[in-house]
């Protein structure tokens, strides 16, 4: 978003009211898109304030007001889950977050390969597993880690590393650590294609210059490597805390059971599992509005922060 | 130049962008049009010929993963003499959630099967369903038919959300009783239950140093994999853990149709939730968890899938069945298990106690339901074509295949199985006909069809499905079930059943119970939420004291999210239920 301004400035200095209106008329299907996907949407949330049923029309059913909002607050079971899926939300996100800076590294890494197929090849097969479902990342693991006929538990047992299979799977124990690392090999190769290409913008003659100076690999890469990646960084960084709630639920769907919930059940997850597989859109929209006015808090904090801290922001 | 060229080519992607955004509103072109044009546009036929139309079908509880545009035998059928052919919608998993998308988004498609009463009843409310009463004649196959008469009042009494109207269409009308088989029976692999002496069996509990020694005896399958006594899923968890709730049925004890929280006794019409200290259910968990450690529970139990407990039924690694169907392929007659010198194969082996919980007679079918939409574009086609569906013959067409291809009649008028018919049967072969595809194709599209398989077809006196004629229940047995019927010393495992009275006969009242308002729903899924977790937990806990605090975790939660108001929602509707169900009696 920051180079789109960049570009824009220069171009309007240029030819001004011309410019200005071609790049209207070009950004005008994406604002149009936007605004249909984006905004109009946001006229579901009427539904949150009423006891809404599928086939009716909104205004023939009953205004509640604020009853859904208050439910998950009505009962000392149900507060004490909303605090539990709360930990459990940001304990992963924060996991998330802590460890953004890995597809940097891998990027950096990778293109430190000198020998272009080797690089090519562990490219593509970094980035291939974001395109699986989970679904079908699911029966992998399952058949990798599952009791009886599990690959590793085989293989443990046949090396007389353990005497008893390990439930992998239907435990309680490090859950947010292994689903962490379930979505980290999922996503750590796609998550890297943006650094990849930033990496090219940076000026070679900076290279050039150090080269000249003396400055050897690891050098190259500190000083000059890092902190050309750096406000990338921070812009995923903070879309990313803007999206502190939002660890989506596919994962955890698939991946939970009675054993790990506890500890799997993210908001998202508890959105699905009490409103619609209960049926109650209108309970389930209250709380995702609940969700989406900590986001906007959490991201305009974390704005404010960078901008007082660097001097930079996203707005 | 170059400059202004570029500049054109955005503003022509510009606008192009625009157009592509808009494009998708646009109304679809309706397929069922085309095939009555020729190419010159104009209409082909003369008014008298019907036009072949294409209806828009969401069954939701199809069992079938075949989606689109029907192609089997049956639909090549329909297109000649019906010319209707139906495209079916996806299904499948999260059906509920698709519904109240459709719903919301504000049409249904021409055809609608409804899997619980609610649903059709929201519809009716929403006037979404057509009122089948202006079709009155053309539909002499539901209005006019004595099978049907009191399905079509329970309709009008309890399904037209107060109108009084005829909506919504029950299914599966007729007998379900024992006739040949129960869905819930309690099987042991039978080769290795000989090998173990053939220890009696006198209660539920008694099949865990049964099933121990079986497990002592046969360890590994031929494959080398372990063998386990039980092997559970969780997938088809609603409120409670259903795999081992479901045992409730041997002792004729309800918690599926009324509400999984609670335990209806059929027979003696007594209610209790599954929360209270005597329950079933507490007995059922405490049975899984003596299993478990007793090392007879398969540890995937938690995180495998149906699937999975399929092939692992298949591969002969599971000792205990207890639903009849639940076998994967070891019992099939392909898999060679069944008919070897020392034959083998899941076996009904009942503990002296049980009462299997024995279907009720559905005069008014059962909550799975068929509507026509009130925005279909061709009412009167979609009238003819549930018309047809009620018809006596076209069940005999879906469940047997036209006469003459696996079936004639004798010259009594006796009808029976060719040999080139159990060819098809029992080898799962293509259908010789055009459209081809297996013979049960077409009915796992609709599931039930209007009426059971076991009801008599009042033309003929012989029942509707081939499975119950007089040649098949007495065609040549197994000799796994000619094992059976010299240990058991009865020919069926019905009459078995029947003669020791281990059957518990249910009423219809348990279909008659309606779902719960919505605001006590949502309590419910929250009670489930926390019954469901805690139930896993408590079959795998460590020892007895763990399973105890879990079991106390369960019942303080759900007291305090509203368990006692959903009691008595229950007990109240029961009490109602089995009050009016005398008016759709005999």
């Amino acid at each position: 978003m920051a180079f789109v301004k960049n570009n824009a400035k220069k171009q309007k200095s240029k030819m001004k009211d011309i410019g200005g209106k071609k790049l209207f008329l070009m950004t005008l299907p994406f604002l149009i898109i936007i605004f249909i996907f984006a905004y109009v949407p946001l006229f579901g949330w009427s539904f949150a304030f009423f006891d809404y049923k599928a086939g009716h029309k909104l205004l023939n059913t009953n205004f509640v007001g604020l009853k859904y909002f208050m439910v998950p607050f009505s009962n000392s079971i149900l507060r004490a889950d909303i605090v539990r899926v709360m930990r459990n939300t940001l304990a992963m996100s924060f996991l998330g977050i802590g460890t953004s800076m890995l597809p940097m590294f891998f990027a950096i890494f990778l293109s430190e390969i000198g020998f272009r197929p080797y690089r090519k090849v562990v490219q593509t097969l970094t980035t291939i597993p974001h395109f699986i479902s989970w679904v079908l990342v699911y029966s992998v693991v399952w058949s990798l880690f599952s009791l009886n006929d599990g690959f590793v538990n085989h293989l443990l047992l046949k090396l007389n590393l353990v005497d008893a299979p390990i439930a992998f799977l239907g435990t309680s124990n490090n859950v947010w650590i292994t689903q962490w690392a379930y979505g980290t090999w999922k996503n750590l190769g796609w998550n890297a294609i943006l650094y990849i290409s930033s990496l090219n913008s940076i000026d070679s003659m900076l290279y050039e210059a150090a080269e000249i100076d003396g400055a050897g690999r690891f050098a190259k890469i500190f000083y000059i490597t890092i902190p050309g990646l750096l406000p990338t960084f921070f812009v995923l960084l903070m879309l990313s805390i803007g999206n502190l709630l939002n660890n989506g639920m596919e994962q955890y769907y698939i991946f939970q059971t009675a054993m790990n919930k506890e500890y799997i059940e993210v908001l998202d997850l508890y959105v699905y599992n009490q409103g619609i597989r209960g049926n109650n859109i209108s309970y389930a929209t209250a709380v995702g509005m609940l969700k989406s006015l900590v986001s906007l808090t959490l991201l305009f904090t974390a704005n404010w922060f960078s901008k007082f801290v660097r001097g930079e922001s996203i707005f | 130049m170059k400059n202004k060229s570029v500049k054109v080519l955005a503003l022509v992607m510009a606008v192009l962008m625009t157009a592509v955004v808009f494009a998708g509103c646009g109304k679809p072109q309706d397929p069922g049009k085309t095939p009555g044009t020729n190419a010159d546009g104009k209409p082909s036929e003369t008014k008298t010929e019907k036009e072949l139309v294409t209806l828009s079908a969401f069954i939701m509880q199809s069992v079938s993963s075949n989606f689109g545009l029907q192609e089997d035998w049956i639909a090549e059928i329909m297109r000649d003499e019906l010319k209707i052919q139906i495209e079916f919608a996806p299904t499948g998993d999260q059906v509920e959630q698709k519904l109240q998308a459709m719903m919301a988004g504000g049409e249904l498609p021409d055809i609608v099967g409804f899997k619980e009463s609610k649903q059709g009843i929201a519809a009716v409310e929403a006037g979404m369903l057509l009122n089948l009463d202006q079709y009155k004649d053309k539909m002499p196959n539901i209005f006019e038919n004595d099978l049907l008469k009191y399905a079509v009042k329970y309709s009008r009494n309890e399904l037209s959300a107060g109108t009084g109207g005829f909506y919504i269409i029950p299914s599966a009308v007729g007998p379900l009783g024992a006739t040949k088989d129960t869905n819930w029976k309690p099987m042991l692999m039978w080769d290795v239950y000989k090998k173990a002496g053939m220890p009696e069996i006198n209660t539920l509990e008694d099949y865990l140093p049964v099933v121990k020694k079986m497990q002592e005896i046969y360890p590994e399958n031929e494959a080398g994999e372990k063998v386990y006594g039980f092997s559970l899923f969780s997938d088809w968890d609603s409120l409670t853990a259903l795999q081992i709730s479901t045992l409730s049925f041997m002792y004729g004890i309800d918690t599926e149709y009324v509400s999984p929280l609670m335990e209806v006794h059929v027979s003696e019409h007594t209610i209790g939730s599954v929360l209270d200290e005597d329950s079933f259910y507490k007995r059922a968990l405490q049975f899984y968890f003596n299993a478990n450690q007793m090392g007879l529970l398969d540890p995937d139990s938690l995180t495998q899938k149906f699937d999975t407990v399929q092939e692992k039924y298949t591969a002969g690694r599971i000792l205990f069945s207890h639903f009849s169907w639940m076998t994967g392929q070891f019992n099939s007659r392909g898999s060679g298990h069944v008919d070897a010198d020392e034959p083998n194969g899941y076996e009904f082996v009942p503990a002296k106690d049980f009462k299997i919980y024995d279907a009720p007679n559905q005069t008014i079918g059962r909550a799975w339901s068929f509507a026509i939409s009130s925005r279909t574009k061709y009412p009167d086609r979609a009238v003819e074509l549930m018309n047809w569906l009620y018809d006596t013959e076209t069940y005999k067409l879906m469940s047997n295949g036209p006469k003459g291809v696996l079936w004639d009649t004798m010259e009594n008028g006796e009808p029976y199985i060719t040999e080139a018919g159990w060819d098809i049967i029992d080898n799962n072969k293509d259908m010789p006909l055009p459209g081809g595809k297996k013979l049960t194709d077409p009915t796992t599209n609709w599931n039930t069809l209007g009426y059971t398989a076991s009801l008599n077809d009042p033309k003929t006196g012989y029942t509707l499905s081939y499975r119950y004629w007089p040649t098949s229940l007495t065609r040549n047995p197994t000799k796994l079930q000619q094992e059976w019927r010299d240990w058991s010393g009865y020919p069926t495992q019905i009459a078995m059943m029947k003669d020791l009275g281990m059957i518990s006969p249910a009423t219809q009242a348990i279909n008659m119970v309606p779902s719960a308002p919505d605001d006590l729903l949502m309590k419910m899924n929250q009670i489930g939420d926390v019954v469901r977790t805690n139930s896993w937990k408590m079959v795998f806990a460590k020892d007895q004291a763990e399973f105890d605090a879990l079991w106390n975790d369960i019942v303080t939660k759900a007291n305090g999210l509203g368990m006692q108001e959903v009691k008595d929602y229950y007990i109240e509707q029961w009490a109602l239920a089995l009050e009016r169900v005398s008016e759709y009696e005999d």
